[in-house]
């Protein structure tokens, strides 16, 4: 159930992407405020690179 | 703690690239183009692109779309043919032509079916065209019953005629085919005509017996679609030119990223995953500046030689250049400027490291170009900038591959 949500909610990706990168909330806030200015096509690829970018942070 | 300041992710199409980090979009760069464009979208399917608005494009492996878009930004270029998707425009020589016959590789029913009665030919240019020195042809072709496609430009002195064998989806030396789907193709071939006696040529299609004949068999048919010939080295982007005149696509230009506040002039770090649209020795940069030609930060393909990139910090301090594989295929490349400890790196390598090095002052923005010259064409799937120096075993995760996917779709590999 948690991947169909992933792959074709913009809520549910956020949501979902969130809970792994703790603290990074600039990240979250920053997908929030791209689909604001222009709606985003790449939903899943968008999410999936700040998830990579947030567990990195982590990690280092 | 290895997060970036700025950050884009190609996601949306629109007047900007729009970045990711920082939230507030001040890391968005402003974009331009006069004229339509295309693009392959999400489907796999040629999509027409408005004036002005940033093109998504995916990647595609035998056929199917692959993995995550990236952003793409070419060269001016103009579509010389002037019924680009009309067949029956075109100077045709013991063919038949059907109109719209089947689906086109923009999803619509526009492609046209042309059958030979005789040794014939079919040419998309009804007049001469001329060059100052390259010139590019391609066309779309979907296979009916011939197995071989032969695409010839005839010069003066510099004829070239390639052969395209649509069953095994291979070309002779000097073409390149692009396996579109559903059976369809793009063929292209590129010359240079400097020393032809007068520059200028004609373009025909055959449909042969043998792998390269310049004739044609009767009753040999295939569909066709898209056909462009344009002044250039290289073949680009569909440029759809169907009302009777030649169309132009301008260059397309990304700049304006970012702030003052946004870049440490002490150090720092640029990453970018990006791919050439050619091996061609042009000195394409992306680079953090200050609105000159003197002072910045840049990475990009080198003029120097082929399948070189560079990294460069100006006015005075590191150069790198360094050749890799291939251009051709998305590499993660990596400049570190610190004062006396400036690298680049290459897919998860260091590959050249200055200890003397010394550092910008004023930067600014993030462009596409450095300073309004060495403009970058190419294909962009992230920008990174880290306003601190980082350890080496963060610059080592931040240009290397995440997974082997991720790896073998940036080599556009198939894996079966």
């Amino acid at each position: 159930m948690a991947n169909e949500i992933y792959d074709s909610s913009w809520w549910g990706n956020t949501i979902d992407t969130a809970s792994s990168i703790g603290t990074s909330t600039e990240m979250i806030q920053g997908q929030f405020n791209i689909n604001d200015r222009q709606e985003v096509e790449a939903v899943k690829c968008l999410a999936d690179s700040i998830h990579r970018i947030g567990i990195q942070d982590i990690q280092n | 703690m290895a997060k970036p300041k700025l950050a884009l992710i190609p996601a949306s199409q629109g007047s900007e690239l729009f970045s990711v980090l920082p939230s507030s979009g001040v890391g968005d760069f402003d974009f331009s183009r006069s004229g339509a464009a295309t693009r392959i979208n999400s489907q796999g399917l040629i999509e027409e692109v408005e004036d002005g608005v940033s093109r998504l494009n995916y990647p595609m492996i035998d056929g199917k779309v692959v993995g995550c878009p990236h952003h793409i930004l070419e060269p001016q270029r103009t579509n010389l043919i002037t019924y680009s998707e009309d067949a029956s425009q075109w100077i045709n020589v013991n063919t038949t032509i059907s109109q719209d016959d089947v689906i086109s590789p923009d999803g619509t029913l526009n492609a046209d079916k042309f059958e030979f009665t005789g040794n014939g030919s079919i040419r998309p240019n009804t007049s001469q065209l001329t060059f100052t020195n390259d010139y590019s042809f391609s066309i779309f072709i979907k296979k009916g019953n011939a197995r071989y496609v032969t695409l010839a430009a005839r010069f003066f002195t510099s004829p070239l005629a390639v052969g395209f064998d649509l069953d095994t989806g291979t070309s002779q030396s000097g073409g390149i085919i692009e396996n579109y789907g559903n059976d369809w193709y793009k063929l292209s071939l590129s010359n240079n005509v400097t020393g032809d006696t007068d520059r200028t040529g004609v373009f025909y299609v055959y449909l042969p017996s043998s792998l390269g004949a310049e004739s044609s068999v009767s009753g040999n048919n295939a569909y066709v679609w898209g056909a462009q010939v344009e002044e250039g080295s290289y073949p680009t982007s569909y440029i759809k030119s169907n009302s009777g005149s030649t169309t132009t696509r301008s260059a397309e230009t990304a700049n304006g990223s970012g702030d003052a506040s946004t870049f440490n002039d002490s150090e720092g770090v640029l990453m970018a995953e990006i791919s050439a649209l050619a091996d061609d020795s042009s000195y394409r940069s992306i680079s953090i500046n200050n609105g000159s030609t003197s002072n910045y930060v840049q990475i990009g393909f080198d003029s120097s030689g082929s399948n070189k990139i560079f990294g460069n910090i100006r006015p005075s301090g590191s150069s790198f250049s360094v050749p890799t594989n291939n251009i051709l295929n998305f590499n993660k490349i990596l400049i570190k400027y610190k004062i006396n400890d400036c690298s680049l790196w290459i897919n998860g390598f260091e590959v050249g490291t200055d200890l003397n090095g010394v550092v910008s002052s004023g930067l600014n923005q993030l462009s596409f170009d450095t300073g309004g010259v060495a403009k970058w064409y190419g294909k962009a799937k992230q920008l990174q900038y880290y306003n601190s120096a980082l350890t080496d075993s963060e610059l080592e995760q931040i240009s290397s591959w995440t997974s082997f996917t991720d790896m073998a779709q940036g080599q556009l590999y198939t894996i079966e």
